[in-house]
């Protein structure tokens, strides 16, 4: 990962060494920043939303950022990139402090629902304002995405449905190819057609320039595919944190005839269950050994990883019930 | 070699600047426009009906300070939060917002001030009398230098009184996240105007509208008017930086 180093560019250094800084730190773009949080809090009042959050964000990942709705999504997102500060503890992005951080500030970027561009300007006046203040950003990709989602870049943000405003919001936040990037429940209002074009424009843009990537989101079913991390927040603490393939690994997806799977379900920990006519999916807790699993095979049912849906729903209504 | 991260090739300061006085020049225009039109006409109007003596620019004054006051405002409390989205710190919209606030404010009195000249061009012209209605620094209104001086003072004031409205109302209601922060900032809000009226009383102060005992203690020589207005906007200026520079960012209306 890259780190900031910003001795030579700072007031008073050198001019001969703030001079070559500045040759070299316009070639240079990291490749993703990561987060790293040590006893986070965050306190509104006498509401906790955050409390003495320890996490760690991989760089360049896509991570998942999942939590029921007053969890601290959006709370942990604003203070990440900025928008606040905490009450106590500290967060780190690419290894420094990021308030009011002028060299990490350009590559921090927080997308919220309904996006926060000027209502006056028109959306490619928009597009030109982020642009300059966004050292990676790519006019060709913003262009490309205001045609995909049918936004007339004449027009002004405020003029926009409400779907428009997040995918004007999605445009920007793909388009400034930030090395932290964080995607705070920006699919609202978005029709399901442009919910697949965001998330296979991301995934298409994060393959050619790989950076961290961060979705918040209540869609999991919709987003599962593209993680590689997941972290859970459940009131104000981590509840999870692992990569998506462990996590898939906890348990099956049982898909076959509906007798045939809840047979194999007697006596195991199903965490949901789904059934259309005569077949049925249960979702598994827990390591199956290796005969269960030829045995199901062998009577025909399909082994799949579990999805990331039920095993939030499973840890987050523990937790509670708890 | 270093690994440290890409600039933008624009300073953002320097961006924000640009995009800040292409907001308020539209509006700007519209008043200079507005006013220009009123002038001619309420000169016409006066004139026709034999008031010949008035400066009918010099009551443009307070519109001169409200206006461009009201767009101040308008600017700290809506541009913060798109400023900090697109990656910049408060720091950059800090320096951004007072060189803009400073810059509108001087235009603004150079555009006054020479109105003041010219209208007083133009009733020589006529053959008409010219006298100001208002308190100034210089009351014949003979010395263009005088008059800069004293929309300069009184518009630099007004523009970041402005600022620090705008910043108070955001922060105290970002930081709520209620009405109860809206409460707040209005009930600061005289201390946050109280610099624009301490200046037009300095300013009036010079030709002496305080009761004659106090007038010998108190009326002060343009100099220590001029001081003290510009040592009223430098705490003026501070205490913005300030709160600006602690914001946190509200979410966008939804």
């Amino acid at each position: 990962m890259s780190g900031a180093t910003s001795d030579p560019t700072r007031a008073g250094a050198d001019p001969a060494a703030r001079a070559a800084a500045d040759d070299e730190v316009r070639t240079t773009t990291p490749e993703g920043l990561g987060v790293t949080a040590r006893n986070l809090t965050v306190r509104y009042g006498r509401t906790v939303a955050l409390g003495g959050v320890d996490l760690d964000v991989r760089p360049g990942t896509i991570t998942g950022l999942l939590g029921r709705n007053g969890s601290g999504k959006t709370t942990l997102a604003s203070v990440v990139a900025s928008f606040q500060r905490p009450s106590a503890g500290a967060v780190l992005v690419g290894g420094e402090d990021p308030w009011e951080n002028e060299a990490l500030a350009p590559h921090v970027l927080l997308v919220r629902e309904s996006g926060d561009v000027l209502d006056d300007l028109r959306v490619d006046e928009n597009v030109d304002f982020f642009a300059g203040a966004r050292p990676s950003f790519s006019h060709e990709v913003a262009g490309r995405l205001l045609d995909t989602f049918e936004i007339d870049p004449r027009t002004r943000p405020r003029r926009l449905s409400r779907g428009k405003r997040s995918a004007l919001g999605i445009t920007l936040g793909i388009a400034a190819r930030a090395p932290l990037t964080i995607l705070d429940e920006v699919h609202l209002g978005l029709d399901a057609p442009s919910r697949y074009a965001f998330y296979d424009a991301l995934l298409e843009d994060y393959v050619a320039h790989p950076r961290t990537i961060v979705i918040s989101s209540h869609l999991i079913d919709e987003v599962e595919r593209l993680l590689e991390d997941v972290l859970v927040l459940d009131h104000g603490t981590v509840l999870l944190s692992s990569d998506a393939e462990s996590l898939r690994s906890q348990g099956l997806a049982v898909t076959g005839p509906r007798a045939a799977v809840e047979r194999f379900a007697a006596g195991r920990r199903v965490l949901g269950r789904q059934a259309l006519g005569g077949t049925a999916q249960v979702t598994i807790l827990g390591r199956v050994d290796d005969d269960a699993v030829g045995a199901a095979r062998a009577a025909g049912l399909e082994l799949g990883p579990v999805p990331l849906q039920d095993l939030f729903v499973h840890l987050t209504a523990g937790k509670e019930q708890r | 070699m270093t690994t440290t991260l890409a600039r933008p090739a624009v300073r953002p300061a320097v961006h924000a600047a640009r995009r800040l006085l292409r907001t308020l020049l539209k509006p700007t225009a519209w008043f200079w426009g507005i006013l220009l039109a009123a002038v001619v006409v309420i000169t016409a109007i006066l004139g026709a009906a034999g008031v010949t003596r008035l400066s009918v620019v010099s009551f443009g004054r307070q519109a001169g300070i409200w206006f461009p006051f009201s767009l101040c405002v308008f600017i700290a409390t809506t541009y913060v939060r798109v400023h900090i989205a697109a990656g910049m710190t408060r720091r950059t919209f800090v320096r951004a917002a007072l060189a803009v606030a400073l810059v509108v404010a001087v235009a603004n009195a150079v555009l006054m001030s020479t109105l003041l000249l010219v209208e007083r061009m133009v009733h020589g012209w006529l053959g008409w009398g010219w006298v100001l209605q208002d308190a100034a620094l210089d009351p014949s209104g003979g010395s263009w230098p005088t008059m800069l001086l004293d929309y300069g003072i009184t518009y630099v004031v007004a523009d970041l009184c402005g600022l620090l409205v705008g910043i108070v109302y955001y922060a105290l209601g970002a930081a709520k996240g209620s009405m109860a922060g809206v409460w707040w900032a209005t009930a600061l809000l005289p201390f946050a105007v109280a610099p624009i009226f301490l200046v037009l009383g300095l300013i009036a102060g010079v030709r002496g509208p305080w009761p004659d005992r106090l007038t010998a203690y108190l009326l002060p020589p343009v100099g220590s008017v001029v001081a003290l207005a510009l040592a009223m906007a430098v705490v003026v200026a501070l205490v913005f930086v300030l709160v600006a520079r602690r914001t946190a960012v509200a979410r966008p209306a939804r």
